[in-house]
């Protein structure tokens, strides 16, 4: 857990050598999963041959991360995250048709839109603890689903909302016209960029107070409260902030296809929570490979194997119950004992944290 | 205010009622209790003790009466804003957060004072958090600990790591809740000991089932028998009294 590995050791403070940027990045704290995030993105730059792939690894990335959030780190399983990253769509879609030409703007509609949103439903999920509170997620994401079926004027109904034009991508003294269909590397670059912010964001909303205190609630909400907290608040800013930044991929989704399709939020809901899951909920890196190798699989079985949810469904049931800490816990190599990964580091970090000269 | 012994009076509970179904749990019970005592309550199972501590903490809204803290009614405030006005409580059946480790523990207690709701800075560098839950792991003894899941703990370090997460959110006054429940003879000393510590700065009300350690640290007792004030007085006048020895300390002296 995070928590525990971000206590710095006292007494290597001032180390000097060497060894001391390696030491400073192996101090596990929280922040070196951000270099395995840049690692993860010019792997996928340079070895995924599809680069709408590559670009939807990014985007499926960052609404993993803002159900992490809830899950992982809230012990909330919300069955209804597909409604924030649809109805950012919708937003994103909307504001580029009608009303103007630029990308931010799009995006903030989005994220604005889902905020709200979040924090509407959320007053009301957040009355209800455990399996009743997945419930209501689960409802709430079904009532965005009919009213986006029924508002065909406005959303196309289960045609989808098509046409989405693709704005120039404008940034200080540039601008950048994107075809992500023809040329997707500006694009590309786009999301891995909102990505990586939005990754160091939840990173510092992990480690930050507010965080901890997300992950105390976990553990015990009766012993939080005692702390002076008040445990519903911090858990509808959560919410919030979750619902926002899955708005924000879901607009994303949307600009990349042109179109915002309409399918049932409640199976839609379910690939994210086997994304996170499957990746790992201890650390948001987890729900990065979650994506990955979710649509990877998806991507290459489904060319060759009509059935290909079924493997993805195997490798799950399989991941569960042989990691329960995901495919996190697979890298960590725990079940190897003192071959593992783990152990290895364990090693490698006595060693560097002897004082030179000592 | 004034109460016994001429000091202030820092908790008062004015004719306190609390019915769960047929079953009067509280019957109309008057508490004060002196800034800087130390004060039992007692009583067999099932008297009232963590209900009257509840209606304190604001976990159950009573059904009549009215609490005041530190000369301000705090009658059915949320638990959360009482704790944040000085009461901190520490629980019968220990409660910590277990996949946390026992530093992060203390410091998320520590850090609700200032830092309650902030996002934007990260946790480790709130230094007077960290430094609070330093010198209260000390005080309570779990200074070598701190790196450890709070999961892994024993027993009495488990119940310690309770108390110190109560501390750390530096009340004026701590309720106890059976404090010494399930201790080992060495174990209780132990806890008395830092009983007795903690009186220099702090007000303390708790239960206790352990008679002998009641009588020798508490100042007053408050003897509760179905739901009702038996008997309140300094631990000689409850030990010489007929009607508490009758209900409740029979075998026990």
């Amino acid at each position: 857990m995070s928590a525990v590995e971000a206590e710095p050791e006292p007494g290597s403070e001032r180390a000097s050598g060497p060894l001391h940027l390696l030491r400073l990045l192996w101090r596990g704290r929280a922040w070196n999963q951000l270099v395995l995030l840049l690692l993860v993105m010019v792997g996928l730059f340079f070895l995924v041959p599809d680069p709408s792939l590559a670009v939807e690894v990014l985007i499926y990335s960052l609404w993993a991360i803002s159900l992490n959030l809830l899950l992982g780190y809230g012990g909330l399983v919300s069955f209804g995250h597909a409604l924030y990253w649809g109805f950012g769509g919708y937003a994103a879609g909307l504001t580029l048709l009608h009303v103007t030409h630029s990308l931010w703007v799009a995006l903030g509609a989005s994220m604005a839109l889902c905020g709200l949103l979040a924090l509407g439903s959320g007053v009301v999920c957040l009355r209800r603890r455990d399996v009743y509170f997945s419930m209501l997620t689960l409802a709430f994401a079904q009532l965005g689903y009919f009213i986006a079926f029924e508002a065909r004027p406005v959303t196309g109904g289960d045609d989808g909302l098509g046409n989405i034009p693709t704005p120039p991508l404008d940034l200080p003294g540039l601008s950048l016209e994107m075809h992500p269909i023809r040329d997707p590397l500006p694009y590309f670059l786009l999301c891995a960029g909102i990505l990586f912010f939005a990754f160091a964001f939840a990173l510092l909303y992990t480690e930050s107070p507010l965080g901890r205190v997300l992950q105390a609630i976990r553990e015990s909400e009766e012993r939080a409260r005692g702390c002076g907290y008040n445990t519903r608040l911090v858990q509808l800013i959560t919410f919030t902030v979750s619902g926002l930044l899955a708005g924000l991929a879901g607009g994303l989704d949307a600009i990349f296809n042109g179109l915002e399709g309409l399918q049932p939020y409640w199976s839609l809901s379910g690939v994210v929570v086997i994304m996170v899951i499957l990746g790992g909920r201890s650390t948001l890196f987890g729900s990065v490979l979650g994506a990955l190798v979710v649509l990877v699989l998806e991507h290459y079985l489904s060319i060759s194997f009509g059935d290909w949810p079924l493997i993805v469904g195997a490798v799950f049931v399989v991941c569960v119950l042989v990691f329960p800490q995901g495919l996190w816990g697979l890298v960590r190599l725990e079940p190897l004992g003192s071959w593992g990964a783990v152990a290895w580091t364990r090693r490698l970090r006595a060693r560097l944290s002897r004082e030179p000269g000592a | 205010m004034s109460g016994p012994n001429g000091r202030t009076t820092l908790l008062r509970c004015e004719r306190l009622d609390r019915w769960f179904g047929g079953v009067h749990a509280v019957d109309g019970v008057d508490l004060e209790v002196a800034t800087g005592s130390l004060h039992a309550i007692i009583g067999p199972n099932g008297s009232g003790k963590t209900t009257l501590f509840n209606l304190i903490t604001g976990h159950t809204r009573p059904h009549g009466g009215r609490v005041w803290f530190a000369d301000r009614d705090v009658t059915g405030l949320p638990y959360h804003r009482v704790v944040r006005l000085g009461i901190a409580k520490s629980y019968q059946i220990t409660t910590v957060f277990q996949s946390l480790s026992v530093f992060e523990n203390v410091r998320i207690a520590a850090q609700s004072a200032r830092w309650p709701y902030t996002f934007w800075l990260p946790a480790s560098r709130l230094r007077d958090a960290s430094r609070l839950a330093e010198q209260t792991l000390e005080r309570v003894g779990l200074q070598h600990r701190r790196r450890e899941l709070a999961g892994n703990l024993s027993h009495g370090e488990l119940r310690h790591l309770d108390l110190a997460i109560a501390l750390a959110t530096r009340p004026k006054l701590l309720l106890l809740d059976e404090p010494t429940a399930g201790m080992s003879p060495a174990e209780t000393e132990a806890t008395v000991q830092l009983i007795q510590d903690l009186r220099r700065d702090l007000t303390v009300v708790m239960i206790e089932h352990k008679m002998d350690v009641v009588l020798r640290i508490a100042e007053r007792i408050t003897v509760l028998n179905f739901g009702v004030k038996l008997f309140e007085g300094t631990p000689e006048e409850v030990r010489g009294h007929p009607r508490v020895q009758e209900v409740y300390l029979q075998g026990a002296l």
